[in-house]
């Protein structure tokens, strides 16, 4: 496997002299980079015109992560040959309200095939009828639980209005994307970890409809968020992000789920979430702690390091949730540091900040992830 | 060691923490450090703010749960409270029974020894108070046991239902002294577990006594009736034979006076004759009631035809009937064939009844109905006969049919001296039905008349014939013909010609009929006869026929009898919706009129 990654500015243009040689049609461009280049997508044209065999994947994002630093308005590539692993892209349209189900199973349906190994996905994160849970359900119910996907939504900085994922090498919105990678010799690692701290009292959905909160203990759920969020109301819905919810089916079920949020609309004082909030679940809000979020980050990058061999060239795709780069500010490269300080030397990180990301949990089938740091480790023998 | 976070600004600006930033680098860091100085107020604000709301939140729930635990253990108490308030309730008023009860309760456990006992219990037994406070079981058991007659079987029965706990047991304890006691005994049981045995005592000495003078008394009572009819019986039979010798001889003057030309003494000799045969009427009775009341009335038992019985009754009854310008109607029912009883007593009783409903009316009508019945008894359906016989006389009030079937009774005193009679009719015949396992009652209302039904066995059981000789079983003489039992049809018709020709055509098919000319009088004539069938002109003088047929089917006792509606138009349809059973048009054809009838 051979790998390198560069990346764009505006002001400095491309980070390296020449595009790297590493064309093949076992060539994966990981692409990722802000909103703007869906109205300008000249830097992404010179890309496919550089790697015409390649096969290409990405989308936009709330900030391009290109090894432990943050940018904005660039474009962070990853270039990655495979030696012996091959290599499938596949990309659908989320065309209704049960769209995301059905571009799951389209996808699964395109990709599966007996040697397939593993699979990122990459989905539009605004769109009316994006819904990350549908999309996951979509996809476990065609795929083996023995096939690792992980992937996210696509981001928007903190404006909530609008993404893209690249279809044949340009970005569109309103798509699903994904690679599947097939060989015996490609080893996939995985890990997602949150780190937020529950607060305040537990309380019931008492009413929703998949992923559209309304009423929480009979109140509107619009009505706590403001409530908390005080003088940061005016910010929603992004502020909310301040206040991830964390779900769970009863008072004695482990298994707590991430919500974060991604539009509120007044008039019904409903807030929709990036994954189903169901009636009848508990939940609870959740707060940033600086440490715990950055300690989140490096245990979700120690679990996906368990699962993969030891490789100087290992490629690390770090997807982690808008809410926390609000929350730490200036200190949210302390994260992308402690995850890559866990995983093996020489190690390349590359990743977005995004609206939901998609792992699976510890064992058996992915599911969509909210406010968590999810890593994925590539490696080919 | 400056802060990591610093650190990396200053690398993100290409310098190192030693060394000296440019103007443009140092306005860059500046507004860096701004801004992480702004994330951190206002990181501080929302958690300084989410503190504040959650705590609030928090102890508003303790505040709800405290409350909610709080309205629950008042609840609970309330409860507590309200089960102790009931419970002192019961046992209150289970001590206020156990103290007011005549009985003496003694309560014990299940190994016998005394848990609790009323004062009756001491006083009825006597109990020395040093024996009470001792509480010592074996003490007062034998201080029981020595005042009984028989300690050895009260001892047994405790002994036995010690033995067995569930059992109950009631008994009679007699006392050396002559006192009585009656004993009861339950177990005491707490849910299903049997804890104990309670005893009840009843002195019922003074009761016993009662009972037993009253049953002397009884017996006194039914001796000296039997000696009075005893001698009446052998009074009236020593009295009958001088009397033969009068009517004889009355007789034998009667018809040599009338051979001699002795005319003058003729009607002295009829009223020795007629006093002598009353006097024989009412000794006759006499013997009959003191046989019945002497326990000496014989039944015979014979099979014979019921068609023939009433033929002749009636033939005996008729000129009494038609002394008071009576007119008398029958109706059997064709089930009613042979009875097989004492055939003597049931045309005494039929006599008896007929000539009392002769006697009592005037200008009327009197009828008889002989109906098959059945009646469920423990061995099964049996056939019985029922006799009605009723009038439209002078009736009864309720005070007078209180005591009409006691001996010598009649409506009142100046009844006898107006219509005669011994005044022990109906008393014979209501105990001739008695004694042959049957039953006789009686409606009547002053002014409008009286019916008598008796209700009788077809066959006269083994209970009523302890004493019974057998006799010879008379064959069947002859039957009625079915011409004579059709029953009354009462015809309500105004025009002179059809009102003929229908009764003409009824009495050839069978019928006894009745008319009336007006729709009053037919409903009238309805409620008296009680008819088997009713025929209706719709076009009446007073009342429209069609009202008058409604006024019949919603008289309760009328509604069932059958009216055959008569009209000069065809509305069979109106008829049938009125409740007629059937239809015919005028005039009246025969053919159609039979086809009718037959159905009934």
């Amino acid at each position: 496997m051979q790998l390198q990654l560069f990346n764009y500015t505006a002001e400095a243009g491309w980070s390296v002299e020449a595009f790297p040689q590493l064309d093949s049609p076992n060539t994966l461009i990981l692409v990722f980079g802000a909103t703007a280049w869906l109205d300008n997508p000249a830097p992404i044209q010179q890309l496919a015109k550089a790697y015409p065999q390649s096969i290409f994947l990405g989308c936009s994002t709330s900030g391009e992560i290109f090894g432990t630093t943050i940018l904005d308005e660039s474009l962070a590539v990853a270039a990655i040959r495979f030696t012996t692993t091959t290599i499938q892209g596949a990309c659908v349209p989320i065309l209704s309200s049960n769209g995301s189900f059905d571009a799951g199973q389209a996808i699964a349906n395109q990709l599966l095939q007996p040697n397939l190994r593993g699979l990122i996905v990459l989905s539009d994160g605004t769109s009316t009828n994006v819904n990350g849970s549908n999309l996951v359900r979509g996809l476990n119910s065609i795929l083996p639980d023995s096939i690792a996907v992980t992937g996210g939504l696509a981001g928007d900085g903190a404006r909530f209005t609008r993404t893209w994922v690249l279809k044949d090498k340009m970005p569109h919105s309103g798509y699903v994307a994904a690679v599947g990678f097939y060989g015996e010799n490609i080893h996939f690692g995985h890990g997602s970890k949150a780190g937020w701290r529950i607060f305040g009292p537990e309380r019931r959905i008492t009413r929703s409809q998949e992923n559209v909160l309304y009423e929480l203990d009979g109140q509107p759920a619009l009505e706590l968020y403001k409530r908390y969020l005080g003088e940061r109301a005016a910010d929603l819905p992004a502020s909310a992000l301040l206040f991830p919810l964390s779900i769970r089916e009863s008072h004695d079920s482990d298994k707590q789920i991430v919500r974060t949020i991604l539009s509120v609309d007044e008039e019904t004082q409903s807030m929709t979430f990036a994954g189903d909030v169901p009636e009848g679940y508990f939940a609870q809000l959740m707060r940033a702690s600086f440490n715990g979020l950055v300690d989140g980050a490096a245990e979700a990058a120690a679990v996906a390091r368990a699962y993969t061999p030891d490789i100087d060239d290992t490629l690390s795709i770090a997807i982690s949730c808008v809410g926390r780069r609000l929350v730490m500010g200036e200190y949210t490269e302390d994260e992308l540091d402690a995850a890559l300080e866990v995983l093996p030397k020489g190690t390349q990180q590359i990743g977005f900040y995004s609206y939901g990301e998609i792992s699976p949990f510890a064992t058996g089938y992915c599911d969509l992830h909210n406010q968590t740091m999810t890593v994925t480790t590539i490696t080919e023998d | 060691m400056i802060h990591h976070v610093l650190r990396r600004q200053l690398r993100k600006l290409g310098l190192g923490p030693q060394e000296v930033p440019s103007p443009e680098q140092w306005a860059q860091l500046v507004e860096r450090i701004s801004q992480a100085y702004q994330e951190a107020d206002q990181e501080r604000y929302l958690l300084e703010r989410s503190l504040e709301i959650s705590s609030t939140e928090m102890k508003e729930l303790y505040e709800q749960l405290r409350l909610s635990s709080e309205t629950r253990i008042a609840a609970e108490r309330d409860k507590l409270r309200q089960a102790k308030f009931e419970l002192e309730q019961s046992l209150s008023l289970l001590q206020a029974t156990f103290d007011a009860t005549v009985d003496g309760i003694l309560a014990v456990d299940r190994d016998g020894n005394m848990v609790s006992m009323n004062q009756n219990f001491i006083d009825m037994w006597g109990i020395p108070s040093k024996i009470v406070e001792s509480r010592d079981d074996n003490a007062a058991l034998q201080y029981v046991l020595s005042q009984l007659a028989s300690p050895e079987a009260f001892l047994s029965k405790v002994r036995d239902l010690y033995g067995s706990p569930e059992a109950e047991s009631h008994d009679f304890l007699e006392f050396e002294n002559g006192r009585y006691f009656e004993r009861f005994s339950k177990p005491q049981r707490m849910g299903d577990e049997i804890v104990g045995r309670v005893w009840n005592f009843r002195d019922i000495t003074r009761r016993r006594q009662t009972e037993a003078e009253l049953l002397q008394a009884k017996e006194a009572a039914e001796a000296a009736n039997r000696a009075k009819s005893t001698f009446l019986a052998n009074m009236s039979h020593e009295l009958r034979t001088p009397l033969s010798a009068i009517i004889g001889y009355s007789e034998l003057l009667q018809e040599q006076a009338a051979m001699t030309g002795h005319t003058l003494f003729t009607p002295r000799l009829d009223k020795i004759n007629v006093a002598a045969n009353h006097l024989l009427a009412i000794i006759n009775d006499i013997l009959d009631l003191s046989k019945i009341e002497a326990g000496r009335m014989d039944l015979f038992r014979e099979k014979f035809a019921v068609s023939e019985l009433i033929e002749q009754a009636l033939i005996t009854t008729r000129p009494l009937v038609e002394k008071n310008n009576n007119r008398l109607f029958l109706y059997l029912d064709p089930q009613v064939a042979d009875m097989y009883t004492d055939q003597a007593k049931l045309r005494q009783i039929l006599l008896n009844l007929l000539s009392n409903a002769a006697k009592f009316t005037s200008n009327g009508h009197i009828t008889l109905r002989v109906l098959a019945d059945t009646v469920e008894t423990e061995a099964g359906s049996q056939p019985w006969i029922q006799f009605v016989v009723q009038d439209t006389g002078i009736g009864m009030s309720t005070e007078q049919i209180d005591h009409i079937f006691q001996p010598f009774t009649q409506a009142d005193v100046s009844t006898t001296r107006q219509y005669g009679g011994t005044g022990l009719g109906l008393a014979i015949t209501s105990r001739f039905c008695q004694i042959m396992g049957g039953t006789i009652q009686i409606e009547s209302q002053i002014g409008l008349g009286s019916k008598f039904t008796v209700h009788l066995p077809q066959a006269l059981g083994q209970d009523e014939l302890e004493s019974m000789e057998t006799v010879p079983v008379v064959p069947v003489k002859r039957p009625l013909t079915t011409t004579e039992n059709r029953g009354l049809i009462l015809v309500i018709e105004d025009e002179p010609n059809t009102r003929d020709i229908l009764t003409h055509h009824l009495q050839r098919e069978g019928f006894i009929v009745q008319t009336a000319v007006s729709g009053a009088d037919g409903i009238h004539l309805a409620q008296h006869l009680q008819p088997h069938l009713i025929t209706l002109d719709a076009f009446l003088p007073d009342i429209d026929g069609w009202e008058v047929l409604d006024t019949l089917k919603a008289t309760p006792q009328l509604a069932d009898i059958p009216i055959i509606m008569i009209t000069v138009s065809d509305e069979r349809a109106r008829a049938f919706r009125h409740g007629a059973a059937n239809f015919l048009r005028k005039p009246i054809d025969e053919k159609n009129l039979s086809k009718v009838l037959s159905n009934y």
